[in-house]
């Protein structure tokens, strides 16, 4: 089994409905390619170290996924790539099994009022 | 803090506890200057196996803007 962890930034104005459809079609899209999710995590609105699009805030999503399927990370990576509603993502190959609900940074989200 | 330190130990030897990921950026934010740049092992005392790892983990958390590629230390950035 192939253990990996995919963490993408959402466009932090999109609304709250639409922010977890498009979570949904994510997760769908990992378990067609025969990607088993492991963990989900919403790290919520962060500010970006720079702006991507423009945009200087973006909403952080982590997913680890366990797969044995070779081709699932670039098609992926092409299908992320054409969401419109997905600033930037990374893919990165874990050397071990992920333990669940470890990884979210300490730090608070920011406030959706002070944007 | 990491730069006054007069004997150097490896932060990560030391403590095994701190695991050296690209999502922790708040600890990889102590390896790198005001201007973003990551700071040498000699500077920081950390040993060359972390600081492989360090700066492997330095480059993804810029990648997905966890942290800058650079600041723009004339600008009120940050």
């Amino acid at each position: 089994m192939r253990y990996y962890e995919n963490l993408f930034i959402v466009n932090p104005n999109i609304e709250q409905e639409k922010f977890t459809q498009l979570i949904q079609t994510v997760k769908a899209e990992i378990e067609r390619l025969d990607g088993n999710i492991l963990n989900l995590e919403d790290w919520g609105k962060r500010r970006l170290a720079y702006p991507i699009q423009k945009h200087r805030y973006g909403s952080y999503v982590l997913a680890q996924f366990e797969t044995e399927n070779v081709e699932l990370v670039k098609e992926l990576e092409s299908w992320l790539r054409l969401n419109q509603g997905i600033l930037a993502f990374m893919t990165v190959a874990l050397d071990e099994k992920p333990s669940p609900k470890t990884t979210q940074p300490t730090d608070q989200p920011v406030d959706e009022t002070n944007v | 803090m990491v730069l006054l330190s007069k004997r150097k130990i490896c932060k990560f030897c030391e403590n095994p506890e701190e695991k050296i990921d690209y999502k922790n950026y708040k600890v990889l934010r102590r390896f790198i200057t005001e201007q973003g740049k990551i700071i040498p092992s000699r500077i920081t005392g950390t040993c060359a196996r972390h600081q492989r790892e360090l700066t492997k983990a330095i480059k993804r958390a810029r990648n997905i803007a966890l942290l800058p590629y650079t600041y723009d230390v004339t600008q009120n950035y940050k």
